[in-house]
């Protein structure tokens, strides 16, 4: 495993680390970690792939620079709002830009984004399915040693077949099937709880 | 949250089955007795909170987007031999490893699957150069190589890979079985190179190139397997020696002599510094070896030291010896990619590949390309010069532009200009190549003369030195396609500038008796045979002061005047000159260059009797030139066809027509082979053989 994709790094370590331009890791990382929740955010705001997806290359650059010039202010709040307001900046001035090309087709040049409460509503809900995927790509690297219980996990979760079929399809009882649900359940809150904790965005 | 497993479920009486409980966490209605039970039960209570809990729990996670790929990877779900593949049967054992036709599980698509034996990768640093070359060579994509899909550990602990499963032959099978001309099986080696080629630019060496793993698909398209694969342990040698039982190398296993045959000798000598892509290259040309004569290079050894030493110590036949219709050029490839000094191989498969582009565009190869002799060859045959006119013309250059060199190299400073002189010529050559330059296939030989005389002109045009030299090589060109309009420019220009020279005391004596040879020559075929003889006297008296009165230019000087003299029916002076040569050229060292002057004194001497009406004379003459020719020249030598002409037409005169018959049957195989159907000698040849033809069928 790469140290980039080691997703359980804390953030404050990931973020000591990124003040070494030398460390490709931690920017690797930092990358890997916040671009897929910056670009679901601006999705999430309405913005088109392609936009959401410039948005989130110019906010991840603008960040690092800043974070490198030492400019982070803690009254800023935790990391996540910061990158909430690099990237609500580059956002609006995406719409601005739109806006004006507008003008001349005659169409309303008002640009807007919803306030500051919301915004951090949609930061939080990207976040957190960010970490649920990023355990389920945990689970799927360490699940190995027992791949007929995460097999009827899946079979049942995730294409949603009945525990019936489940259990004749892969040899199992129905008991075997549900105590498979119930370990992976368990096995995927203790991944996302330490990924949580990873993902704690109090900068150092 | 400490989650109740269901294996906690049904230990007591009544207890509600997991069943029920996941059925009613999901929103089915607990029955009276159920509720009453969940009252009294905390185990059953508590479970189904858990599993209402984990149901929340899970929908979440399934809301954050679907799985992209399965959370089992392919190969944990199989038990068979090779994790994530259904082997399917066996396709060929070989000494490191076995290839199985196979299902690769997670896509149903058929494949090949290769598992390695015998501990090969024992080291982890070995291991992991494996898997990294793995990588390397999974990214590669090219018609010709074959694709890789994955590579493993398999469940004995082996390495394996899996890759695209091609349907179709060996190399070496396909090559028999196709009965390919030669230049089909250059297009098909050639395709092979590419591929070796693509993977050579991205890093990856092959290490085993051999005609089993080269497979030619079912469109005829050849595809190479095991790219970098081969290797077996951290060198590739001390793995193939450990295959022999040992470093020493005492025995051979004979699942090893197939890569034996195709390691290149730095493979074999074990030094890992040594190994780069030219071993691709050695391994290619003992497959093309194989493939255009039938065998291989080299005979199987006892053991890996005399391999080693055959290999440095043996020069291979040439293919053109083994079997027919393999030019000198392919002679020339071949030997070149077995060269035991990697430096003197190809140095990567593309430039390989390139050279066989240009042999099969007709076009010279470079690894011959610092002959001007070559160029001029090559670049004539696209005009379809006869063959035999151009061997004439050849056999002038080669004379001339040695003799030019050799004149300008005698001093150091010179050297240079004797490169130039060479260089310009070929470039000449190579600006009226139809394809590259001004020329048109469609010019014939003396328009291509003129072409190049007009390019030397312009190149040299500011160096009247070098200019004179070239020429009066070209000028001689001209002379032996008969084109004597042609030659008069060049000559005379040479002569113009080389008697001012010499005047100056610039030219040396050697270089003015070379013009004043070429003049003669010039003017007997001009007909001025009065001119030719001062002139040649003029080149022998220079040539003997430069050269001496016994020297091989000397000598030839002397049967020529005699030609000039002859033709003047100056009999008694040409009998005289021709014995004066003849003496002299007793004391010339024993040569092919020797011989030839010797023959062409005898028939100059023959000709002089059957000019003299002396016919009986001639025939021993001849004879005698025959028997000095016989050892340096090859049996159909074009000079032998014509000596055996002269023969034929004397024992036609003489009545001996069987005879006669015979020897102008010969004559006219040789110079119809040598000169082709249209030089005027193969002409007479062919005229003879008609008058004589009943006789030849009377004697048979």
């Amino acid at each position: 495993m790469t140290e980039a994709q080691d997703a359980s790094r804390t953030t404050s370590a990931m973020l000591a680390a990124l003040t070494d331009p030398q460390n490709a890791a931690a920017w690797e990382l930092f990358d890997e970690r916040y671009r897929p929740i910056l670009i679901g955010f601006a999705r999430n705001l309405g913005f088109n792939e392609d936009d959401a997806a410039e948005a989130a290359q110019e906010t991840v650059v603008r960040f690092l620079t800043e974070w490198r010039a030492g400019k982070y202010d803690k009254t800023r709040g935790r990391l996540g709002a910061w990158l909430v307001g690099i990237m609500r900046f580059r956002l609006l001035d995406q719409r601005r830009q739109r806006a004006t090309a507008n003008i001349g087709r005659g169409e309303s040049a008002m640009v807007d984004l919803d306030d500051d409460a919301s915004m951090s509503v949609v930061w939080e809900r990207e976040r957190r399915e960010s970490v649920l995927r990023a355990s389920l790509e945990e689970l799927r690297r360490t699940s190995r040693s027992d791949p007929k219980t995460v097999k009827a996990f899946e079979m049942l979760v995730y294409h949603s077949l009945a525990p019936k079929v489940v259990a004749d399809e892969l040899g199992m009882s129905l008991h075997d099937v549900y105590l498979a649900k119930s370990r992976v359940a368990a096995k995927l809150r203790e991944i996302v709880a330490r990924l949580e904790l990873a993902y704690n965005e109090e900068p150092a | 949250m400490t989650t109740p497993e269901v294996t906690d479920l049904g230990s007591g009486n009544g207890c509600v089955g997991i069943e029920r409980i996941e059925s009613i966490a999901a929103g089915d209605i607990a029955s009276a007795s159920e509720a009453a039970h969940f009252s009294i039960c905390l185990t059953c209570t508590e479970l189904l909170h858990a599993v209402k809990g984990d149901n929340d729990f899970l929908a979440e996670v399934k809301g954050a987007g679907p799985i992209r790929r399965s959370l089992v990877p392919a190969d944990a779900m199989d038990d068979g031999p090779v994790p994530g593949y259904k082997l399917l049967g066996e396709l060929h054992r070989g000494g490191q490893g076995v290839v199985y036709r196979a299902e690769q599980l997670a896509t149903r698509r058929s494949c090949a699957v290769k598992q390695m034996l015998g501990g090969g990768l024992a080291s982890g640093r070995a291991r992991r150069r494996f898997e990294r070359e793995v990588e390397l060579v999974a990214k590669m994509r090219h018609p010709g190589v074959v694709t890789l899909y994955e590579s493993g550990v398999a469940r004995d602990g082996e390495p394996f890979f899996a890759m695209e499963l091609v349907a179709g032959e060996r190399f070496d099978t396909y090559v028999r079985m196709s009965m390919l001309t030669t230049r089909q099986l250059i297009e098909l080696f050639r395709n092979v190179v590419d591929a070796v080629a693509y993977a050579h630019r991205r890093g990856v060496i092959h290490r085993d190139l051999k005609p089993g793993n080269v497979l030619v698909d079912t469109d005829g398209n050849p595809r190479v397997l095991d790219f970098g694969l081969a290797r077996p342990m951290e060198n590739s040698v001390v793995g193939l020696l450990e295959g022999f039982g040992g470093a020493g190398g005492e025995t051979m296993a004979g699942e090893f002599l197939g890569t034996f045959a195709y390691a290149a000798p730095e493979q074999l000598r074990g030094d890992p510094d040594l190994i780069d892509s030219r071993i691709d290259i050695y391994a290619l040309g003992v497959m093309l070896y194989e493939s255009l004569c039938g065998s291989k290079p080299f005979v199987s050894a006892a053991n890996v030291a005399d391999l080693l030493l055959q290999r440095l110590d043996t020069k291979p036949k040439r293919p053109s010896e083994l079997r027919a219709g393999i030019d000198r050029d392919l002679d020339v490839i071949t030997l070149k990619l077995l060269d035991p000094n990697p430096d003197r191989r190809y140095g990567t498969a593309d430039e390989l590949r390139d050279e066989l582009d240009r042999y099969l565009e007709g076009k010279p190869i470079l690894a011959r390309e610092d002959s001007v002799v070559y160029v001029a060859m090559k670049t004539m045959r696209r005009y379809r010069v006869a063959s035999s006119a151009a061997g004439l013309i050849l056999a002038i250059i080669v004379g001339a532009s040695i003799a030019l060199s050799v004149a300008y190299a005698r001093t150091e400073e010179a050297l240079g200009k004797s490169e130039k002189s060479l260089s310009s010529l070929k470039n000449s050559m190579t600006r009226v190549d139809p394809e590259l330059g001004r020329g048109s296939s469609q010019l014939d030989v003396n328009d291509f003369l003129a072409l190049v005389t007009e390019q030397v002109n312009e190149e040299l045009g500011d160096d009247p030195e070098l200019l004179a030299g070239i020429l009066v090589t070209l000028g001689l060109v001209h002379l032996g396609f008969d084109d004597a309009a042609g030659a008069k420019d060049a000559i005379e220009r040479a002569h113009q500038i080389r008697s001012d020279g010499y005047a100056r005391g610039d030219v040396t004596q050697e270089q003015m008796a070379e013009v004043e040879f070429a003049l003669a020559r010039l003017r007997f075929n001009l007909g001025d045979f009065a001119a030719s003889e001062r002139a040649y006297q003029a080149a022998l008296a220079l040539y003997e002061a430069a050269l001496g009165p016994n020297a091989l230019a000397t000598v030839e000087t002397m049967r020529q005047l005699a030609s000039a003299q002859r033709a003047q029916q100056k009999f008694t002076e040409a009998r005289c000159s021709l014995k004066e040569a003849f003496d002299r050229s007793a004391s010339l060292e024993a040569s092919q260059e020797a011989a030839i002057a010797k023959a062409a004194i005898l028939n100059g001497m023959a000709a002089l009797g059957r000019a003299e009406g002396d016919i009986a004379a001639t025939l021993p003459l001849y004879r005698e030139a025959l028997a000095a020719l016989g050892p340096y020249v090859d049996a159909d030598d074009f000079r032998i066809g014509r000596t055996l002409y002269s023969i034929a037409l004397m024992q036609e005169v003489l009545d001996d027509r069987a005879s006669a018959a015979e020897n102008a049957m010969e004559a006219h195989r040789i110079l119809f082979l040598r000169k082709g159907p249209d030089a005027k000698s193969t002409k007479d040849a062919a005229a003879l053989l008609e008058r004589l033809r009943p006789f030849l069928l009377k004697s048979e």
